[in-house]
């Protein structure tokens, strides 16, 4: 008779568990040439993370692609419950997403019906 | 039934390559600061009508920087922005920019997406920059307050949907959206039924579409003109549903325009025919050179036949005689007129290729720290198309080295005593029935010694030579021959100044320099008005007839046995103004049976071309004449010796020498 195996209650290590909160950087260049890179970033992201912080900081060029790639991930993580935070975006970012109707979107607002 | 746009295209890239060099021209002429309303306005009109023709054509990518160029030019244009020098330059690159373009399309090859995007993107910062500086511009763009519309307001319902490539092209809906809150107040609507999840999405293609609300009082057309250069990138319908107020108060019933409710499936609303650019001229034509060749070539071929009656009028008898040889003679007077006629056609004025310079010698000024002013005059002397495709190199050439080696420093300038901006000029004038183009500068001129001694250490001159001041001269011209210490990307590589020869003598025509040191240097390039026709020498070879260019000869003699000298390799050579020269007999040349064997018994014509001067033993000298150029290489491909035929007024088939071929084929069967 085999002895009876010691009960283990398996814990997750620390480095298992998905992170709090992650930042994503974009790159200087978001314009549709270079819009890989940022699509790339966006995608590295764990899909458990609480709270994701976009860092705007660097970004020098942008155009309509950029803001209907942020647009999509701002309403997926949305929908996933993820709280997103941006940072550092300036006075052209606003304009821009209030010329395409995406300044709810990009507030993180639910869709519209 | 629908239209092959493909047809227009080549008139629409040359109107817009004319249109772009007026561009250029009046923003080299701008007046920083307060530059001429005409101007702005003229230059306003090479965008708008490149941005149209780029979009009626299909070329998205230009129609969307024109675009933004526009955008720009409309807030100069209403002074709501200065004109500086930042701007000048913005503009300059615009037009290298839109050069790029066109010519990329024009040729169907790539071109450098990222400068077009990187320069579109200064453009639209510069102009955000400067409405976000404006006062109380503030949230404006998007939707101005209510009271902002006339009270004679429509609203118009826009919907855009446009295809997955939208934004590949360079088409920024932000843009459009942008300027078309500048009639009212604009609602914009963003649809993302069709937006995919982030991470399975292509993030370059467009998958948001638009409702748009405008409450202007903007006139229809106004409003889709913002749309016109999008043509067939999206699917647009714009609907006015309600319609300005009665004049008594009234409300009238709310109706779609017109046209303004297209099927939701049609492509962009019409757009207005684009004029480009139109000529001060209006009843000019636009014609294409193979027809007007094809006209030069059948009044040629009136000339002949005119040649040949004209012989046989001479020998007729009898009481018509009179009359025959009377009507000939009006009939060549008609032709003469007709030709010199026909032969206008071709001409163009060199403003076409002078134009360019300015802008080379602004940039090329900046980049060598040089303040340089160019004169240009006679622009509007007028040359053979063909010549004048072929001059703009060498030209150029020449340019660059007045502004590389010949204008000196500001410091070397102030310690010569002169004043520091150095004059580049440039002229053009009709000298008979050729062309003289002058490019000189007042800078530091030939520096002989140096030349001399390059050439010695070269090996092209001995060590002990004495050379007058036409030789030292003429040692520039010599392949590879440069007096530069350091080659840089502007001159200096010896490569120049042999080609800017070649290409003048391959369009029949010479090159002289003049120079004075420390006071410039002068080139003076002779070309014949036209290649159409040429001033030649008809020459007896045994029993055929050749025709020598009267640019290539310089003299015919007859020798004497003591005059020619037999050297070791059983070449013969004759002395003539202080040099021997080879004697090329044509019979042998070409495999015939002359008249004349002895050279005392024949003659011999000096002639010159590339860079050597040769004797040509000919039978006899017929005449002078000019001569109608038919080409050979058509149908025979190309022969050794022979540039073109000719047919003589008696009806038979003279060959043109290429002399200097001749000359090159000649050395090379002797050293063989």
């Amino acid at each position: 008779m085999k002895p009876a195996r010691k009960k283990v209650r398996r814990t997750r290590r620390t480095s298992d568990l998905p992170p709090k909160s992650e930042v994503i950087v974009a790159p200087a260049d978001c314009t549709v040439r270079h819009i890989g890179a940022l699509r790339d970033r966006l995608c590295e992201v764990s899909d458990n993370v609480r709270t994701i912080t976009l860092d705007l900081r660097d970004l020098q060029r942008f155009d309509s692609a950029t803001l209907q790639l942020i647009a999509a991930f701002t309403r997926d993580q949305g929908a996933r419950g993820t709280n997103l935070l941006t940072c550092g975006h300036c006075a052209a970012w606003d304009e821009a997403a209030a010329l395409l109707g995406l300044t709810a979107t990009l507030a993180g607002a639910p869709e519209a019906p | 039934m629908t239209i092959d746009l493909t047809q227009f295209h080549g008139a629409f890239f040359d109107e817009s390559f004319e249109a772009l060099d007026l561009m250029e021209s009046t923003l080299l002429s701008f007046t920083v600061g307060s530059p001429d309303r005409e101007s702005v306005n003229a230059i306003f009109r090479v965008a708008h009508s490149i941005k149209g023709g780029g979009a009626t054509f299909g070329f998205g990518e230009i129609a969307s920087f024109t675009h933004s160029l526009e955008t720009l030019l409309e807030e100069l244009r209403s002074e709501r922005m200065a004109v500086t020098q930042p701007i000048c330059d913005l503009l300059l690159k615009s037009v290298d920019v839109m050069r790029a373009m066109l010519d990329a399309a024009r040729t169907k090859q790539p071109h450098d997406a990222q400068s077009v995007t990187d320069l579109q993107l200064d453009i639209e910062r510069l102009i955000l920059k400067h409405k976000a500086g404006a006062p109380g511009s503030a949230a404006a763009t998007l939707a101005p307050s209510a009271s902002g519309a006339a009270p004679a307001s429509v609203e118009w319902l826009i919907s855009l949907r446009p295809d997955p490539e939208f934004f590949e092209r360079g088409t920024d809906p932000a843009r459009i959206f942008r300027e078309l809150g500048r009639f009212g107040s604009l609602v914009v609507t963003a649809q993302l039924d069709a937006l995919p999840s982030y991470r399975a999405m292509d993030p370059k293609r467009c998958y948001l579409s638009w409702s748009l609300s405008l409450l202007s009082n903007a006139p229809e057309t106004a409003i889709r003109e913002v749309f016109e250069w999008l043509n067939a990138d999206c699917e647009l319908t714009l609907t006015a549903i309600s319609s300005p107020p009665a004049p008594d108060g009234t409300q009238t019933a709310a109706a779609p325009a017109p046209a303004a409710a297209p099927d939701a499936t049609a492509p962009a609303p019409a757009i207005e025919p684009v004029q480009i650019n139109a000529p001060p001229d209006a009843g000019s034509i636009r014609v294409g050179v193979e027809k007007v060749d094809e006209l030069i070539n059948t009044v040629g071929e009136l000339v002949i036949t005119h040649a040949m009656l004209s012989q046989i009028s001479l020998g007729v008898t009898g009481p018509a005689a009179d009359g025959l040889r009377s009507g000939m003679q009006q009939l060549e007077r008609n032709m003469r007129q007709l030709q010199e006629s026909v032969m206008r056609v071709r001409m163009l004025p060199i403003s076409t290729v002078f134009s360019r310079f300015p802008r080379m010698v602004r940039d090329l000024a900046q980049r060598l720290n040089k303040q340089v002013e160019l004169k240009i005059t006679g622009e509007t002397t007028e040359l053979d198309k063909t010549v004048l495709e072929k001059i703009g190199d060498p030209l150029l050439h020449l340019v660059r080295n007045s502004l590389d080696h010949g204008i000196e420093s500001a410091a070397g300038r102030a310690a010569a005593g002169k004043s520091f901006v150095g004059t580049i000029h440039m002229k053009a004038s009709h000298h008979g029935g050729s062309i003289v183009i002058e490019v000189g500068d007042d800078g530091s001129g030939l520096d002989a010694e140096r030349i001399v001694a390059k050439a010695r250490a070269a090996g092209l001159v001995g060590a002990a030579d004495k050379l007058s001041e036409e030789q030292i001269q003429e040692l520039i011209f010599n392949p590879g021959f440069t007096t530069a210490e350091v080659a840089t990307d502007v001159s200096g590589r010896g490569v120049g100044m042999d080609v800017v020869r070649s290409n003048v003598i391959e369009l029949g025509g010479k090159i002289e320099v003049h120079s004075e040191r420390g006071r410039g240097a002068r080139f003076l390039i002779t070309l014949p008005l036209t290649l159409a026709i040429v001033d030649g020498l008809s020459v007896a070879v045994g029993d055929q007839t050749y025709i020598l260019p009267m640019t290539s000869t310089i003299e015919s003699l007859r020798l004497t046995p003591s005059q020619v000298t037999t050297i070791a390799d059983g070449r013969e050579v004759f002395g003539f103004r202080n040099e021997y020269l080879p004697v090329v007999r044509l019979y042998k040349f070409f495999g015939l049976i002359p008249r004349a064997r002895a050279l005392h018994e024949g003659l011999v014509v000096v002639v010159e071309g590339a860079g050597r001067r040769v004797g040509l033993f000919v039978d006899d000298l017929l005449g002078q004449q000019q001569v109608v150029i038919k080409s050979l290489e058509t149908h025979y491909g190309r022969v050794a010796g022979i540039s073109a035929a000719t047919i003589l007024g008696d009806g038979s088939v003279a060959l043109i020498l290429d002399v200097a071929d001749l000359i090159r084929s000649a050395a090379h069967r002797e050293a063989a």
